[in-house]
C-alpha cells in the first residue's frame, strides 16, 4: 500500500506562498498540486488530474477555505476527496464549521511535519480502504445478480417438473396446494401420479431450503417416478422403503456421519376403485377428516435417507366410504414463528383445518394462506411451506346393464333400450350413443359366435353375459361367451392388432374392409371390434378362461374413461 | 316396377323409394336381426331400378344409428348408387346427420370422398 500511497495526489491550498512550500516539501513523497486561491483550487480539483486528497487554508482573500470546502462538497465528482483544513484558528467553533462542511480533519499552524505526514497518510489510506471497500461491493452486487440469475433459472427448472394445480385437478378434481418456498427454489416438493385406478400424492420435505434442498428435491422427484412410475410399486410403505434405500445409496452414505441429507415423505395412494385409501409417513403425520371427525396417522418416526435405522414404513389403510378430506404438509407452516417466537403449531392447524374443511378446496388454501401470513406477521419465512388438500369421495358403482342368457333379437333391443335409460341422467347423449355401440357389438358377436346356442323360431341364438357398469368417470364392458380354442386365438389375435394400431390406421383400415368387394354378411361387416377401439380410443381386453366343465370361456374388457370423450 | 315400403322398426329403419320418381328415402336406426336379410330386398329394388327403370336417382339418407354391419351394406349400398351415376342419369344422395352426431356426420364424409356423384352433407 505505500508504493500506492506514494501515487497519491494531493492539492495544497494556501494564499501564502511560504506556507506552500513547507508543506510541499513536507509532502515531498507525494505528488503535489498547488493553488494560491480559492478559485484556482476548485479549477483543480474539477480538472483532469484530480488530487486523491487536499489540504485547505482557511482564511484566505476573495473565496475562503470554508466555501471552497462547500462547493467540493456540493458536486459529486468532487466529494469524496478528502478535506483536511489548515489554519491558525482553532476555535471550536470554526472546527465545528469546518467538519459540518464534510472535512475530515484539521491541521493547526504552525505546522508540525509529523503531524502533517501522520494525517495526510492516515486519511489516505482511509480513502484507498473506501475505494477498495466500494470495489468489493460492486463485485459482490454482482456476483450476487449473477447467482440470482442463476438461481431463477434453476425456479423454471423446478417449476418444469412440478405439476399445475389444473394437472392435479385432472387427477383428483377437488385438491389444492399452498406451495410457498423460503427462498427462489425450494426444498419441499409436491408429487402426484397416476396410473389405472390408482392416484398416487406425496408431500416431501428435503433436509435443507434453497439451492441444496432444491438440489434434494429434484433427486426425490426423480426416485418417484423411478419407483412408482416404471417399478410400479403401489404400496405407500414400500414406496417409502424403496425410496429410503435408494437415496441412501444414491448418496452413498456413511454410516458414521453424523448428519445426513435425507427427506421427510408423506405419502398417499387412493385406490378410486375400491374406495380404499393407503398412506405412509416418514417422520411427517398424515391428518384427515372424515365424517366430521378429526384423524391423525403420526408416520413412521424415521426419515427417507437415515442411513442409521433400519425400520421399515408402515402402511395404514382407511377406507373411503363418504366424503374424506385428506391433508399433508411439510413442517414448515407449522414450525413458522410470529413476532413473539411462538409457533404456528399443530394444534392450531389441526383446529383451523377442522373449521374449513367442508368447504370447497379454493376456499380453503385461500383461508390457510391468510392464517399463515397474518401469524407470520412482519417475521421472515422460516422454512419453505406446503400443505396438500385432497377431497376424496367414494365412487358409487352404478349398473347399467346386467345380463346373462340367450341374447335374442328382442333381448338385445330391449337392452339396449334399458342401457340408453339408465345412462340418460349420466353421459351425454354423444358418449351414450358411443357406449350404446359398444354394448350392440358385444352382444351382436355373442348372438352369432357364442358356442353355446339355443334355437328360437328356427334361429340359432347365442348365449352369454353382457355387463354395463359405470364407476365415477369410467364406464365397463364385460362380455363373455363360450368360444372354441381356434375362434378364441383368432379373436384375440385380430383384437390385439387393432389395439396396436393408432387412430389413422385404424381408420384407414376401416376404409379397406369396408372397400371389399364382398357380399356383406349377416354376422357383422367385419368392422364391429376395430369400429369400438376407434370411437373410444381404448383398448379391448381379451382373455379366456375355463368353466367348471372345461370348456373355454373369452372374456372381453372395455374400460372408457369419459374424461377423455370430449362432451 | 313397384314402390318398396318398409315399416320402421327400433332395430330397421323405414324404407321409402319411390320408382315413379325415383325419389327414396330411408330413415331410422339400423341394427336388425340379420342385416343380410333386411337389406336383401333394398338391394333387389335397387338393381331391378337400375336395370330395368333407368332413370335419375335421388336417395336421402336420414340414419340416426348403424350397428357395424349396417355400416358395411350401406357402404355398399352407396357404392351401387354413385356406380349407377356415371351412365349418365343424374343422381343424387343427400345424407343427413344431426347435430353433434359425430359418427354418423363421419361417416357421411367417408362416403363423400370415395363416390363421384353429388353427395351433399345435410345437419338436420
Amino acid at each position: 500500500m505505500s508504493q500506492e500511497i506514494k501515487d497519491q495526489r494531493i492539492l495544497i491550498v494556501d494564499d501564502a506562498l511560504e506556507n506552500v512550500e513547507i508543506l510541499g516539501s513536507i509532502l515531498s513523497n507525494y505528488k503535489r498540486s498547488v493553488a494560491l486561491n480559492g478559485e484556482k483550487a476548485l479549477k483543480i480539483a474539477f480538472g483532469e488530474n484530480k488530487p486523491d486528497l487536499i489540504l485547505l487554508d482557511v482564511l484566505m482573500p476573495g473565496m475562503d477555505g470554508f466555501e471552497v470546502c462547500r462547493r467540493l462538497k456540493e458536486n459529486p465528482q468532487t466529494k469524496d476527496i478528502p478535506v483536511i483544513f489548515i489554519t491558525a484558528k482553532t476555535e471550536v467553533e470554526d472546527e465545528t464549521k469546518g467538519l459540518e462542511l464534510g472535512a475530515v480533519d484539521f491541521i493547526p499552524k504552525p505546522i508540525s511535519p509529523p503531524v502533517v505526514l501522520a494525517r495526510v497518510k492516515n486519511h489516505l489510506e482511509l480513502k484507498m480502504a473506501r475505494q477498495d471497500l466500494e470495489k468489493n461491493n460492486q463485485e459482490l452486487a454482482w456476483h450476487n445478480k449473477y447467482i440470482t440469475d442463476s438461481i431463477n433459472y434453476a425456479k423454471r427448472i423446478q417449476s418444469a417438473i412440478l405439476q399445475t394445480e389444473q394437472q392435479i385437478q385432472k387427477i383428483f378434481p377437488e385438491s389444492f396446494y399452498l406451495y410457498k418456498p423460503k427462498d427462489i427454489v425450494s426444498g419441499d416438493f409436491y408429487w402426484f401420479s397416476e396410473t389405472e385406478d390408482l392416484k398416487i400424492f406425496a408431500a416431501v420435505d428435503c433436509t435443507g431450503h434453497g439451492v441444496p434442498g432444491a438440489f434434494m428435491s429434484i433427486i426425490g422427484n426423480t426416485l418417484l417416478n423411478e419407483i412408482v412410475n416404471m417399478l410400479k410399486i403401489k404400496d405407500p410403505g414400500q414406496i417409502l422403503n424403496r425410496l429410503d434405500k435408494r437415496v441412501i445409496s444414491e448418496l452413498q452414505k456413511d454410516i458414521n456421519i453424523s448428519t445426513y441429507d435425507g427427506m421427510d415423505v408423506a405419502l398417499g395412494v387412493f385406490d378410486s376403485r375400491k374406495n380404499i385409501l393407503k398412506v405412509a409417513g416418514a417422520y411427517r403425520p398424515i391428518y384427515y377428516i372424515q365424517n366430521n371427525q378429526f384423524f391423525e396417522i403420526k408416520g413412521d418416526r424415521k426419515s427417507i435417507g437415515d442411513p442409521k435405522k433400519e425400520t421399515s414404513f408402515t402402511t395404514t389403510t382407511i377406507k373411503i366410504d363418504s366424503d374424506t378430506e385428506v391433508y399433508i404438509f411439510s413442517d414448515g407452516i407449522t414450525d413458522q414463528n410470529n413476532i413473539d417466537e411462538k409457533k404456528f403449531s399443530a394444534s392450531k392447524l389441526k383446529e383451523l383445518l377442522n373449521s374449513i374443511h367442508s368447504k370447497e378446496t379454493t376456499e380453503q388454501k385461500k383461508i390457510l394462506l391468510e392464517q399463515f401470513e397474518a401469524h407470520r406477521g412482519e417475521v421472515t419465512q422460516r422454512d419453505d411451506v406446503l400443505l396438500i388438500g385432497i377431497r376424496l369421495q367414494p365412487l358409487k358403482e352404478i349398473n347399467i346393464i346386467n345380463y346373462f342368457g340367450p341374447l335374442t333379437h328382442d333381448k338385445i333391443v330391449s337392452l339396449g333400450e334399458e342401457l340408453d335409460k339408465n345412462l340418460q341422467s349420466f353421459l351425454t347423449p354423444k358418449q351414450i350413443k358411443m357406449i350404446f355401440f359398444c354394448a350392440n357389438e358385444f352382444m351382436q358377436n355373442i348372438y352369432n359366435y357364442s358356442e353355446e346356442v339355443i334355437t328360437e323360431e328356427n334361429k340359432s341364438v347365442g348365449v352369454g353375459s353382457i355387463d354395463v357398469t359405470l364407476i365415477g368417470q369410467t364406464l365397463e364392458i364385460k362380455s363373455f361367451n363360450k368360444t372354441s380354442n381356434e375362434s378364441f386365438e383368432r379373436v384375440k389375435d385380430k383384437i390385439s392388432y387393432y389395439n396396436s394400431l393408432d387412430e389413422d390406421q385404424l381408420k384407414a383400415l376401416k376404409k379397406e374392409k369396408l372397400a371389399v368387394e364382398s357380399e356383406a354378411t349377416s354376422k357383422g361387416g367385419g368392422i364391429g371390434f376395430l369400429e369400438i377401439i376407434r370411437r373410444t380410443k381404448s383398448p379391448i381386453i381379451v382373455t379366456n378362461d375355463f368353466d367348471p366343465i372345461n370348456q373355454n370361456i373369452i372374456k372381453f374388457y372395455l374400460k372408457i374413461n369419459l374424461g377423455d370423450t370430449n362432451g | 316396377m313397384d314402390n318398396l315400403i318398409i315399416e320402421k322398426t327400433k332395430s330397421s329403419p323405414a324404407i321409402n323409394f319411390n320408382a315413379a320418381t325415383g325419389k327414396c328415402e330411408m330413415v331410422g336406426s339400423s341394427y336388425p336381426e340379420n342385416a343380410s336379410e333386411f337389406y336383401t330386398p333394398v338391394f333387389d329394388w335397387l338393381n331391378n331400378y337400375i336395370t330395368q327403370v333407368t332413370r335419375d336417382l335421388y336417395f336421402d339418407f336420414k340414419l340416426d344409428y348403424l350397428n357395424s354391419s349396417s355400416i358395411k351394406f350401406i357402404s355398399e349400398f352407396v357404392d351401387k348408387i354413385d356406380k349407377y351415376g356415371k351412365i349418365g342419369v343424374t343422381v343424387e344422395i343427400n345424407w343427413h346427420f344431426r347435430d353433434e352426431d359425430e359418427d354418423i356426420k363421419e361417416l357421411g364424409e367417408e362416403f363423400k370422398d370415395e363416390v363421384s356423384c353429388k353427395f351433399n352433407l345435410i345437419e338436420d
